[in-house]
């Protein structure tokens, strides 16, 4: 499903270069669930960032679903995310000015889908993760686990094939955690979906089908 | 294929989203609209200040067909210098007067030099604008008979003492509209009412006045010969003429037929010591309305550079308040940038997204602009166009119908569209090139 072959990632500014990410080499298979861990500022997020192409390897290649992502212009960037991934962030990064159904259904608006449909399929998967009484709140009236949970559902709303998730309970306490963990579970075993997902939880961690661990830019597991 | 750009939906996200900034910023978003409301409807006032002076409206509807001859310019053979005044009765007639390809052609008084004073048995004199014409006049312009008819040519030539007064005119002396037949006096001398007509407008300066009578009944009237031109002097004086076109594409021909005149009347001057300069006359409607000085060249194309120039700057303003506040907006919005980029959204969709709710603000802000014309146009015309046409007893009234010319709305639209590609363009395009993973962060670089 993913393979990245000798993947590197150097930030440079005027005064420094950085080696985010060096020679990394990862095959994910379809269905899998692969967290990534690692201490602070080991490149975990950079990785996410180059497999959700939303930044560009310095070096190597990137395949997802077999297709050379390297060389795809801006649209068909934007249209191969749209289609293969949906992101989920630790600050979850709803947009404030919108009101739930309104952020999950983001997306769609990419996409040749009516607003009703959209609408429609918008409230399934807001019942889906358990928000369908708070679907005209604005982010700033929800509690954080709710605020992922409809990051969740922006995430899954499209049926993507793979899920990005950068350390998704990180911002919550362990029980809100944990029903969060519960979602993602849920959606792989269930619906079959590829999840990547960056943690520094080992219990979590370890409830995934593998584990790889980053050191200082280097895949060391 | 789906076309992002044009779907419903994707129309309908544009004006929820505009709605929620408003919302979000009411003060700034109103102090926005506002401000640009102002600017377009400063725009505006230019736009229809020109607009009145050249689009067709009653009694001038067929403005677009017209051709005007206001001034004879001569000069001397010793190039001593040039001379220019309205017609001499001669020389209008043997330069216009036998026209072929016309539908008609109508000499009337230049200008109204000074108000005439009206009154009818019974009633307390007062001053009122008088005009003399000939009978072709009410050809050419469509005047709203409410009651009576025009003098026509016999009426003319015998010179017989009939007048056709307006509206207000009619009320003032009779207190009533039906009064064809009753006497009033005018300066002095009897005339008879043959018609009244719907107050004019001094907007449409030719066609105005509040009274109109026979020249041949004025005492400066005289049938002229070639023996009367003995110098320029005496080739001018008090008309002007217009000609009706039967359509636009013969104004061309009759340049020329009015070229052969001059030619013709320039041989016969020669021993006068002095030729007439045509000056590529007779002129359309939107020269004569611009056109400063009659005997000087002018060039509409620098005119209309000037004024290009001018709503140039006037469009300057409100697209840098505006760019700096979408600019503004946009930092703000930075993180949404890239959420929605990291969802999907082109480079290209972000910036017509940009662009179109930008679009919609602008479009507001044109709406209001209008509006504010129209009110102006209907509650402050006198005041809103008298700088213009000072001179006159009567109003500069103007319908609301002129006001809501399909023009000028699309003018309006037109300097939405222009001002929003002024203002959105730069910040969308620097917006759609911030990286997402920074964008997300919220970083605006």
């Amino acid at each position: 499903m993913i393979s990245l072959q000798g993947v590197g990632k150097v930030y440079r500014t005027k005064e420094i270069e950085t080696q985010a990410l060096e020679n990394v080499n990862i095959n994910v298979e379809k269905g899998e669930f692969l967290s990534v861990m690692g201490p602070s500022g080991c490149g975990k997020s950079t990785l996410l960032n180059i497999i959700g192409m939303l930044d560009l390897p310095t070096s190597g290649t990137v395949l997802i679903d077999d297709i050379q992502t390297a060389g795809m212009k801006d649209r068909q960037l934007a249209a191969f995310r749209n289609k293969m991934i949906g992101f989920i962030f630790q600050s979850f990064h709803l947009i404030q000015s919108l009101n739930v159904i309104d952020n999950v259904e983001v997306p769609l608006l990419y996409r040749d889908v009516s607003a009703k449909e959209r609408h429609q399929l918008a409230k399934d998967v807001i019942e889906k993760v358990g928000l369908s009484h708070r679907i005209h709140h604005f982010p700033s009236e929800l509690s954080g686990g709710q605020c992922q949970r409809v990051a969740i559902a922006r995430a899954i709303i499209g049926n993507p094939e793979i899920i990005l998730a950068d350390e998704p309970t990180g911002n919550l306490d362990s029980k809100m955690g944990g029903e969060i963990m519960e979602i993602l579970h849920k959606l792989n075993k269930e619906e079959g979906r590829t999840i990547i997902m960056v943690t520094h939880n080992e219990e979590q961690a370890k409830q995934t089908t593998r584990t790889i661990r980053f050191f200082d830019g280097r895949q060391i597991v | 294929m789906y076309d992002f750009y044009f779907s419903k939906s994707m129309k309908t996200n544009y004006i929820k989203q505009v709605w929620r900034y408003f919302r979000q910023d009411p003060v700034v978003s109103i102090v926005s609209i506002i401000g640009t409301a102002l600017a377009i409807f400063l725009i505006m006032v230019i736009v229809m200040l020109q607009e009145v002076k050249v689009v067709p409206f009653a009694p001038e509807s067929n403005r677009d067909r017209s051709l005007y001859s206001s001034a004879l310019v001569a000069r001397d053979f010793k190039e001593l210098g040039s001379w220019s005044g309205a017609f001499g009765l001669y020389m209008g007639k043997k330069l216009y007067g036998n026209l072929k390809t016309p539908e008609t052609v109508s000499f009337y008084q230049a200008w109204i030099q000074k108000p005439s004073t009206v009154s009818s048995s019974g009633s307390v004199p007062f001053l009122a604008d008088n005009k003399g014409t000939d009978a072709n006049f009410f050809k050419v312009f469509d005047f709203d008979f409410l009651s009576g008819r025009p003098f026509d040519n016999s009426d003319f030539e015998s010179k017989k003492h009939v007048a056709v007064i307006s509206e207000s005119v009619a009320r003032r002396l009779f207190h009533s509209i039906n009064v064809v037949g009753r006497p009033i006096e005018l300066d002095h001398s009897e005339y008879k009412v043959c018609a009244v007509v719907r107050d004019v407008s001094t907007l449409t300066p030719v066609a105005y006045a509040q009274i109109w009578i026979p020249f041949s009944t004025q005492s400066d009237y005289k049938v002229q010969t070639i023996s009367d031109i003995t110098d320029i002097g005496s080739s001018m004086g008090p008309y002007a003429i217009v000609i009706l076109a039967r359509k636009t594409s013969d104004f061309p021909k009759i340049r020329e037929e009015v070229m052969l005149n001059y030619k013709r009347m320039n041989a016969q001057l020669k021993s006068k010591q002095f030729y007439l300069d045509r000056m590529n006359r007779p002129y359309t409607q939107s020269f004569k309305a611009v056109q400063p000085y009659e005997n000087e060249e002018f060039s509409m194309i620098s005119y209309y550079y000037r004024q290009g120039v001018l709503i140039l700057i006037l469009l300057l303003v409100p697209a840098i308040n505006l760019s700096s506040m979408t600019q503004s907006r946009l930092r703000r919005r930075v993180s949404e940038i890239g959420i929605r980029r990291a969802f999907g959204c082109s480079r290209r969709e972000m910036i017509y997204n940009i662009i179109m709710e930008n679009f919609i603000f602008t479009l507001i802000a044109g709406l209001i602009g209008l509006i504010l014309c129209v009110i102006f146009g209907y509650f402050f015309s006198t005041t809103f166009f008298d700088e213009a046409f000072t001179n006159h007893l009567g109003k500069p009234a103007v319908s609301l119908k002129v006001l809501l010319n399909p023009v000028i709305f699309l003018f309006t639209l037109l300097f939405c569209f222009i001002l929003n590609l002024f203002s959105s363009s730069i910040p969308a395009w620097r917006a759609s090139r911030t990286n997402i993973v920074n964008a997300i962060g919220g970083v605006n670089h």
